[in-house]
């Protein structure tokens, strides 16, 4: 009997970049994304792997770099393996399409294929790939079933694997049940208990997911962690094929960034000291991305406390941030910290006036995560990651985004800092 | 802080002096200058100032030294600060000590660093420096305070004095953090600066990044769709261009048709004009055989009647002959007699010039003749001109001067006194002394001697008598008038060379005559010279005969004889006039001779002419021939050749076939042409025109439109190679960076700006609050000085501003020294009475008040005395001058003394 092993991966995402990284940080996730494709490589020499597909989105866009571009076929030169690219509806095969691109075209390696056509593949004695690749970025149809409509009806001749290699949201997992591009997963049921075909292997989700109980259509996830709310991210997929008896399909972690949300109660210096031993216990802290939702009480003290734990672990992790509308943190000043500190005369009557206007106290939101959340909520929660033309939407409202406007006159923000900044420069103690 | 007790020694010029001051109360150190007053305060300072260990080196330690001896300066000083009383003492430089003794409350005593440090610990506790520098008054100070806001000692006193808390212990000190905390963020005006100005800049370029790369990545959204469109309007154009060729095949097709109809006709169109051709070219042949026919018969007319014109030309040619032989005759014969009557004539004409000529030689020769005696008189007579000569004018003078000497003489005469010198007997001697030396008459007995008595004269008697007769003065003019007259005339005659007046008259007689005859002789010169040339007349008068006259007389001789013929047979006239009319004669033959000649070649040439009119007549008539002989000829054979070839009868019968088959070309070509006009040619053709613009039209735009794919599709392939997706991103990524750095900043700089402006706010309004009590104090003591006039204005920062003064007020720089100098002693005073005893400090005045006036000097003195009465202030004056603080009650005097 044939047995055709394969290593499965998709949305590579190569050219991303995340707005709640640092000009510092982003050169790192790029590279990451990069780096990724030599050991993806490497599972697949170890496994035994005949050959590679990456199921889409291989490209964050068509209009790259050409030096993001080459350092990713760089790359891919180390893979020892053919590997077959799928255009996804990131890099879709339209006019401006990386694959068609000059720098593509001159530099890829020759075992570096493109699943350019709709419809069965032959890429090895007895394996048929059939690709269902994106042409445009609002297909308006299932590209699969397209894909699949060409293939010889009935079972496989002995002897041959067929492989669906997709990309996009299945029905049953895409809330928007009326996306005529949804991938209908019955007919591919179907198949595969007919026999027509072996494996479903899609990309677009980073999450790594199997679709229904059985194995046979599966999501491989991306190699490379891209959002919070990703589950099972950094994986690549090793499936094992052999007609007539179940696939086999084992994960090998690849990635090295993780997404981490923290949420905590404080209320306490212990709550402080707690989160400070959390954070300093993430591992790999320059590519931890951390986003906080706290909520509490604190005193000022314990404010300034947090500040200056938040300010420090900044300075270690890929991003720290507060998710504003999960965050609610009030901060307590009944005074007792200004007794403490034993300000008199006009020192007094000022910090009174200073602490009149920041009243009312409460809902600290950090205005500044308001755009993150908008990705956090958008990215990696088990729907299809990107929804055609979400992308576009959102890079025209970034242009068009109000900028934000420094020197605001003196508010509830300006009063709170204020005393937060008299009290760090009076706590060394006044004479 | 008290001061109980200075000890200095061997500290600069003081070798050791103790001042000893009272626990309160004014303590005037009185002593003359250079005695080291002020050197005991320098001295106290230096013992406080934590820098200056013992062990220092520093200039200031040094400075202390006595000049030229090297000993260790010591000071010592008892004092209570902080409600510790204390004795502290170091010596620096030379075996350097810190030695301190707790009097109270506790007793301690310490040495070196651990005395030192427990000095500077109690001072920084309880010594305000801030006032203890203020209430000194310096000898060089003006009098101004330093600024007393910093004062945390005062600020309290006011405090307590406003009934207010506003005193911050250590506020001025938060305010400065703060103020540098919001220096880092804003200008001192406001303005954003330093890393939070840089952050705004670069979050505004970010902005513009973004919206930079946002408008690349639309572009190539654009140009994605304007290439899509592109690609559909070519596929499009496609279609189009097929039609437009279908059309186009079909039109091409009926302009086929249309080009074989033509063809049909134009070939009937030739073979009909090959027929009129034809047929028009026998029509020609026909009309030239006839034309040739009368040509030979006309020519042969014209020679007949050439012939006869020509035999009438000869024959009268012939008869001219004889006729032009007679006449040259005739010309020849004229030309003989012409010739003789010339040569006569020549004769008689020379003969004419030859008699002239000799006539003009002997003229000549009587000229020369006579010119050369009259030269020779004119020579004779200038010659007679005397040496002198005399005018008529000069004689006429001489005359008048004598008739004017002879008047003179008898009027002078006859005016004067008459003298009688009778001799009766002796000699008497007369003599004239005026009329000269020889004017002497000697009268012997008896002479008589009379006269006028017109000069002196003497009479001398020898041994007897003497007279002088003088003439009257009239007299004596009268002879000097006549003196001058005859010296005059005297003169004239000696001018002339004449002896005397009849001389005179006699030379110019002669004068008269020879230059009469002078004239005379030139004017005959001149006429006999006239119309000669003036050099001759010249050369006349200057007395020769001219040269010129002489030659020419010889050269008219020489021609005279040159002329002169020998002929025998025709002999000389008699003279002019007759060879003239010889001549004349001869010459009327020349006319005669002449006028012959002319006729006779006037005749000879008519002839002449006649004849050649004749010969070129008959030359033309010969080549006229010629020519109409040889036309016969050609014209004769031409016809002939003709006929061979076509007989008259065969060319008609020939003509009329052609006439046949041209009407039938005609026929066809009609035929032809109707089927041409009905296929409408002209229709199919603009039909395919129509067709074919259309079909290129098509072409070119779908040229056009494949031209445009193509360059959107390499601008589609140049966007796509910049990786605008990815820049955009990048500039996303990079202003969100640039804002979350701004914002915060933004938040520093805000909570900086709100906190420094809020306690700057509540500072000043502190510093305004303390002003009133401090106000207050001062204007109390002023009032005792200078009456209920005064006041004064204090700046939230304690600073004395102004000064009024019964209304007037005036800004405290302008003051003068001493009004300066006393309103800082009272300023000090009243901070010093307002400050709580255990933490205030005392008031220093190095000498000062040297400019106050004895008065105010006393109410400054009561002012002193009043303000420490009662109160727990120490106040301690210096001063060289023993009395200005005389008036201060109860003062004790501490004297030093070199």
């Amino acid at each position: 009997m044939v047995v055709v092993r394969f290593l499965h991966t998709a949305d590579w995402q190569i050219g991303m970049t995340r707005r709640f990284l640092s000009s510092e940080a982003q050169p790192r996730f790029s590279q990451s994304r990069v780096d990724v494709i030599r050991r993806l490589g490497r599972v697949a020499q170890d496994q035994a792997c005949a050959f590679v597909v990456v199921c889409g989105d291989v490209f964050e866009s068509n209009q790259l770099t050409p030096q993001t571009v080459r350092r990713a076929l760089e790359a891919l030169r180390s893979v020892p393996v053919p590997v077959y690219l799928l255009p996804g509806n990131h890099d879709p095969l339209d006019a401006m399409s990386v694959y068609t691109s000059a720098v593509f075209r001159e530099e890829a390696p020759e075992h570096v294929h493109v699943l350019d056509g709709p419809g069965p593949h032959r890429v090895a004695p007895g394996v048929e790939l059939v690709a269902a690749p994106w042409g445009s970025k609002h297909p308006g149809r299932d590209l699969v079933a397209e894909a699949l409509s060409v293939v010889d009806q009935g079972p496989a001749p002995a002897g041959t694997v067929r492989v669906v290699v997709g990309h996009g949201a299945v029905d049953e997992l895409d809330p928007d049940r009326r996306n005529p591009a949804s991938i209908s997963t019955g007919p591919l049921r179907a198949a595969l208990d007919e026999g027509q075909i072996h494996y479903v292997a899609l990309g677009d989700r980073h999450s790594r997911t199997q679709v229904g109980d059985r194995p046979g259509i599966h999501y491989s996830g991306a190699p490379e962690a891209t959002a919070w709310r990703e589950e099972r991210p950094g994986d690549v997929l090793v499936v094992e094929v052999e007609p007539g008896a179940e696939v086999r399909v084992t994960p090998h972690h690849v990635g090295t960034w993780s997404f981490h949300l923290v949420q905590e109660r404080l209320g306490s210096d212990a709550d402080l000291d707690a989160l400070d031993a959390r954070l300093r216990a993430l591992p790999d802290k320059d590519r931890a991305v951390v986003r906080l939702a706290l909520r509490g009480e604190l005193t000022v003290a314990q404010h300034a406390r947090l500040e200056e734990v938040c300010a420090r672990h900044r300075d270690t992790l890929a991003a720290l941030d507060q998710w504003g509308r999960h965050t609610d943190l009030a901060v307590l000043d009944d005074g007792t910290d200004w007794e403490d500190l034993g300000l008199g005369g006009f020192l007094a009557t000022a910090v009174e006036e200073i602490r009149a206007s920041a009243r009312p106290v409460g809902g600290a939101v950090d205005e500044d995560g308001a755009e993150a959340e908008a990705e956090a909520e958008g990215a990696g929660l088990g729907v299809g990651e990107d929804r055609p033309g979400l992308e576009e939407e959102r890079r025209g409202e970034e242009a068009a985004r109000e900028p934000f406007r420094p020197g605001r006159d003196d508010d509830e923000t300006s009063a709170r800092d204020a005393l937060a900044l008299l009290y760090r420069l009076t706590r060394g103690g006044v004479a | 802080m008290r001061v109980h007790r200075i000890t200095v020694r061997d500290v600069k010029g003081v070798r050791e002096s103790t001042v000893e001051f009272p626990e309160h109360g004014v303590v005037v150190v009185e002593g003359p200058n250079e005695v080291g007053k002020s050197t005991v305060l320098e001295a106290f300072d230096k013992l406080l100032d934590p820098r200056l260990k013992a062990s220092s080196l520093s200039k200031e330690v040094k400075r202390l030294q006595p000049v030229g001896r090297d000993v260790g300066p010591y000071v010592e000083a008892e004092f209570t600060v902080g409600g510790h009383r204390v004795r502290y003492a170091k010596r620096w430089l030379r075996q350097a000590t810190t030695t301190l003794e707790i009097l109270t409350p506790v007793h301690e005593q310490l040495t070196g660093e651990a005395a030192h440090a427990r000095v500077e610990r109690l001072l920084n506790d309880s010594l305000d420096r801030t006032l203890w520098g203020a209430l000194r008054l310096a000898q060089t100070g003006d009098g101004s305070l330093a600024p007393l806001a910093d004062s945390a000692v005062l600020g309290a006193a006011l405090d307590a004095a406003a009934g207010s808390d506003l005193h911050a212990e250590g506020g001025e000190q938060v305010l400065e953090m703060v103020e540098k905390e919001f220096l880092a963020y804003f200008t001192r005006t406001g303005r954003p600066t330093g890393d939070y100005r840089r952050a705004m800049t670069d979050h505004t370029e970010a902005q513009h990044g973004v919206t930079e790369a946002h408008r690349r990545l639309d572009e190539a959204g654009r140009l994605l769709e304007r290439q899509q469109s592109a690609r559909e309007a070519v596929e499009a154009g496609a279609d189009v261009v097929a039609r437009a060729r279908t059309d186009h095949a079909a039109a091409q097709a009926a302009q086929v048709r249309a080009e074989a109809l033509a063809e049909a006709h134009a070939t009937a169109r030739a073979l009909l004009g090959q027929a009129r051709e034809r047929s028009r070219a026998i029509v020609k042949d026909r009309r030239h055989r006839v034309e040739l026919a009368e040509q030979v018969d006309r020519l042969g007319e014209e020679t007949d009647l050439t012939e006869r014109r020509r035999a009438e030309d000869h024959t009268a040619l012939e008869q001219l002959r004889p006729l032009l032989e007679q006449a040259e005759e005739a010309v020849a014969e004229a030309d003989q007699a012409l010739e003789r009557a010339e040569d006569v004539c020549d004769l008689a004409r020379a003969d004419v010039d030859h008699l002239v000529q000799v006539d003009q030689a002997q003229a000549l020769d009587r000229l020369v003749e006579r010119v050369g005696s009259t030269v020779a008189r004119l020579v004779a007579a200038r010659k007679a001109v005397p040496a002198r000569p005399v005018g008529a004018q000069e004689v006429r003078r001489v005359r008048e001067l004598q008739h004017r000497v002879e008047v003179l003489t008898a009027q002078h005469e006859a005016a004067s006194a008459r003298v009688r010198v009778e001799s009766l007997g002796g000699h008497v001697e007369m003599a004239r002394p005026d009329a000269g030396p020889g004017a002497t008459l000697s009268l012997e007995a008896g002479e008589i001697s009379e006269g006028a008595l017109t000069d002196e004269v003497v009479v001398t008697v020898p041994g007897a008598a003497r007279v002088v007769l003088e003439p009257e003065a009239d007299g004596r003019s009268r002879r000097e008038e006549l003196q001058r007259v005859g010296e005059q005339l005297a003169t004239l005659l000696a001018d002339a060379g004449a002896a005397d007046p009849q001389e005179l008259a006699a030379t110019a007689e002669a004068t008269a005559a020879a230059q009469g005859a002078v004239r005379d002789l030139t004017r005959d010169l001149e006429s006999l010279l006239a119309g000669r040339p003036a050099g001759q007349l010249r050369e006349a008068l200057d007395g020769a005969v001219p040269a010129a006259l002489r030659e020419e007389l010889d050269a008219l001789l020489e021609q005279a004889r040159a002329s002169t013929r020998h002929d025998d047979d025709h002999p000389l006239p008699a003279d002019v006039p007759t060879a003239r009319a010889v001549a004349h004669a001869a010459g009327v033959d020349v006319q005669s001779c002449r006028e012959a000649r002319r006729s006779a070649v006037a005749v000879h040439r008519e002839r002449q002419q006649g004849a050649a009119l004749l010969r070129a007549r008959l030359d033309r008539a010969d080549g006229h021939l010629e020519s109409l002989r040889r036309q016969v000829e050609r014209a004769t054979s031409e016809l002939a050749e003709a006929r061979a070839v076509m007989s008259d009868g065969a060319l008609d019968e020939e003509q009329a076939r052609r006439a046949t088959l041209l009407a039938q070309a005609e026929v066809e070509e009609a035929g032809a042409r109707r089927a041409l006009a009905e296929a409408d040619v002209e229709g199919v053709r603009v039909r395919l025109g129509e067709a074919a613009r259309r079909l290129e039209e098509a072409e070119e735009a779908q040229e056009a439109a494949t031209a445009t794919l193509h360059a959107l599709t390499g601008q589609v392939e140049m966007a796509q190679s910049e990786g605008r997706s990815e820049l955009y991103d990048l500039a996303v990524v990079a202003l969100e960076e640039s804002e979350r750095r701004l914002a915060s900043l933004d938040r520093r700089a805000r909570a900086a700006r709100h906190l420094w402006r809020t306690l700057t706010e509540h500072r000043d309004r502190a510093h305004a609050t303390y002003a009133l009590p401090y106000t207050q104090a001062l204007e109390e003591l002023g009032r005792r000085v200078y009456g209920p006039g005064f006041g004064v204005t204090v700046d939230d920062q304690l600073v004395v501003r102004s000064r009024t003064l019964d209304g007037a007020t005036v800004p405290f720089e302008e003051l003068s020294g001493g009004a300066k100098e006393q309103l800082g002693i009272l300023a000090r005073l009243a901070v010093a009475r307002l400050v709580d005893p255990t933490q205030g400090v005392p008031v220093v005045i190095d000498d000062a008040l040297g400019y106050t006036d004895p008065d105010r000097l006393v109410q400054m003195g009561a002012v002193l005395g009043a303000s420490t009465a009662g109160a727990e202030v120490q106040v301690i004056l210096l001063t060289c001058t023993p009395d200005r603080y005389a008036a201060v009650p109860q003062a004790q005097t501490v004297r030093l003394s070199a």
